[in-house]
């Protein structure tokens, strides 16, 4: 764990030496923070894959010719040291396994196992209101052409009443009264999945789209976003943006766990709300 | 690394040529390999009347020194012919798009797309339709049914060998090596599809001097002193450098509140600020991502850079802040008629602007 750890800071230090002259209220830029910062989740899947074109390895070629950077030093570089939602036991573990000579391990960005999930501000009948929106990439077979696409959205506000009422349903025998009893059970709303299949399930987004498209909720901004990747099998991790000064920034590892097949599919539905 | 200093190379990226289409017109092939784009008027015992434009002088080209003609209709004639029509012969025409091929033959098939160096095709299967993907470098020519048509390099002497032999090959037996499976365009189409290292990196180069040009023309715009009619020819050159005026350009307050604005609302704004001259200027170092299709066939990417901008009131420096900017650029495709030819040509635009926090 200490090594996973000291071999991140001496790779700062080497960094740092660079930048020390430089100031940082209204004088140069801060080249060496900008090369280290991680700026988009594509420079993260690059420094992950180890991509020999990404900007941190040209950076350090031409500043620190004698410095060979190995893929581990790069994946160190994307996690979150300040605070951490990780553990070091993990983290080591990780690497170990992405690292792994029999099979190494790579991120796609074309890949449907990973996602982005943007907390929004939103008026929900005039009401500030937040709703979380899933997306992820779809890639055309055709013509390889890609897209960020919704496939999730949790709305808190718009679920149904979970109350339950034994004395509240249609009889058997309803249909004898061509359903006379339907009008009362419509009405009745805060009972209304007594009146519904048990393996009945409502869909987030169905229920985002409908409200969105009467008008009830007028979209605002984006707040955050998360991505979520689930692509590394037994493997789990979020990474989110960190503005702050130094190197240590940008879009990092949040957070790293280990969760089994069945685990990420329970993850997929309650957590990023995707419905397929 | 030096991006900067690399940035005058990108005066010299021209946009690159990557195919020629003859628009629909007729095309007359002579032997010694050149050809003449118009229109034939008439066609008689031993020669060919022809009138490159409407309103130029025609002119009459001995058949024995012709080769081929492609008629703007899809129909052909291979010389030597005593054929006198001026829409070529009916019975060469055809419904179906025609590949040629290296080994003389000719696919009939459906072109789905045939804007890029892959070659985008269907035909019918046992199990229904198919697509295909063929790299161009691999065939003779393309010939349209509505009349188009793409030589790919290939003599005018090979193709008319090859209509004049018309060799109907089975589709499938020439397609099937190319069938496009569903894991393999993953891989194919690996934001690197048909852009290799060099392009992607001249490509870049290019996002990079548009986003030089920028800053330039929000220096001229920001300055009070600069005249109204310059600051206003300033906005549109700006302009100018953007995919569309529906282009977002994000900013920040000094108090943290974020706005999002059209690029020229952006940019009148910029006008309107309380500074009397402002100064922005861009980090020598850049991130640039890979770029990757869309949907529309353009191809997208981002160029992170850090800008400084610097407000003055009286020539003291009253507020600086340092902001790293997501520059989306967008490499897009658009069509020039060139002397009869639709030459394809591709240009590199900026799109929507994005800011991270602040750091100073």
């Amino acid at each position: 764990m200490r090594i996973f750890c000291a071999g991140f800071l001496v790779f700062l230090l080497l960094g740092k030496a660079q930048g020390q002259g430089l100031n940082s209220k209204i004088g140069p830029f801060q080249n060496a923070e900008f090369a280290f910062e991680v700026k988009t989740i594509d420079e993260f899947i690059e420094r992950f894959n180890n991509d020999q074109y990404t900007l941190i390895r040209q950076y350090m070629e031409e500043k620190f010719p004698k410095k060979k950077l190995t893929r581990l030093d790069l994946i160190r570089t994307l996690f979150n040291y300040d605070d951490p939602l990780w553990s070091k036991e993990d983290a080591l573990e990780f690497s170990n396994y992405v690292l792994d000579q029999k099979g190494e391990k790579f991120l796609d960005f074309y890949s449907d196992t990973w996602y982005a999930q943007a907390e929004c501000l939103v008026k929900y009948k005039g009401l500030p209101k937040k709703v979380n929106i899933t997306l992820q990439v779809f890639v055309s077979d055709r013509t390889g052409a890609a897209k960020w696409v919704i496939c999730g959205a949790r709305a808190p506000f718009l679920d149904f009443s979970n109350r339950i009422d034994s004395k509240k349903f249609l009889n058997p025998i309803s249909h004898a009264t061509d359903f006379i009893g339907l009008r009362k059970a419509m009405e009745d709303k805060v009972f209304l999945k007594n009146y519904l299949s048990e393996d009945f399930q409502e869909s987030h987004l169905n229920k985002y789209l409908a409200a969105l498209a009467s008008g009830d909720i007028v979209f605002e901004q984006i707040s955050s976003i998360t991505y979520h990747f689930l692509s590394i099998d037994n493997w789990l991790f979020t990474v989110k943006e960190y503005s702050r000064p130094g190197k240590n920034s940008g879009w990092l590892i949040q957070s790293l766990s280990k969760r089994t097949q069945s685990e990420k599919a329970d993850y997929l539905k309650n957590n990023l709300f995707c419905d397929h | 690394m030096n991006i900067k200093s690399s940035l005058s190379l990108a005066f010299l990226f021209t946009c690159a040529v990557f195919q020629q289409l003859h628009a629909q017109e007729d095309v007359v092939y002579l032997k010694n390999n050149s050809k003449k784009i118009g229109k034939v008027v008439s066609i008689s015992q031993d020669k060919v009347e022809f009138q490159p434009s409407a309103d130029a002088k025609s002119e009459k080209i001995l058949k024995s020194e012709l080769e081929l003609i492609l008629f703007e209709n899809g129909s052909y004639l291979t010389l030597p012919s005593d054929f006198k029509g001026i829409e070529g012969p009916v019975e060469n025409r055809h419904s179906e798009d025609w590949i040629l091929t290296k080994e003389e033959r000719i696919v009939e098939c459906v072109i789905e797309n045939a804007e890029t160096n892959l070659l985008k095709v269907s035909a019918m299967g046992d199990s229904g339709k198919k697509d295909f993907s063929i790299p161009k470098s691999d065939i003779a020519g393309i010939l349209f049914a509505n009349g188009k048509k793409q030589l790919l390099g290939s003599s005018p002497a090979l193709v008319a060998e090859i209509l004049r032999k018309k060799q109907v090959q089975a589709p499938l037996e020439f397609l099937r090596k190319y069938e496009a499976k569903k894991e393999q365009a993953k891989k194919a189409f690996d934001g690197k599809l048909e852009l290799d290292r060099v392009s992607q990196e001249q490509l870049q180069k290019r996002g990079l001097q548009k986003v030089d040009d920028l800053g330039k023309y929000l220096n001229l715009v920001a300055n009070k002193s600069t005249e109204a009619a310059v600051s206003s020819k300033a906005v549109d050159q700006a302009v100018a450098l953007f995919l569309s005026d529906s282009s977002i350009v994000e900013t920040k307050r000094p108090n943290g509140e974020r706005k999002q604005e059209y690029v020229r609302n952006y940019l009148t704004k910029l006008r309107l600020l309380k500074y009397s001259k402002v100064v922005i200027a861009w980090s020598d170092i850049s991130y640039v991502s890979n770029l990757r299709k869309g949907p529309d066939g353009n191809y997208y990417g981002v160029i992170s850079i850090q800008q400084k901008f610097t407000g003055y009131i009286d020539n003291k420096p009253v507020f600086a802040d340092v902001t790293t900017k997501n520059i989306e650029v967008v490499l897009k495709t658009y069509r020039k008629e060139v002397d009869g030819e639709s030459l394809e040509l591709w240009d590199v635009f900026l799109n929507n602007i994005g800011i991270s926090e602040s750091k100073s």
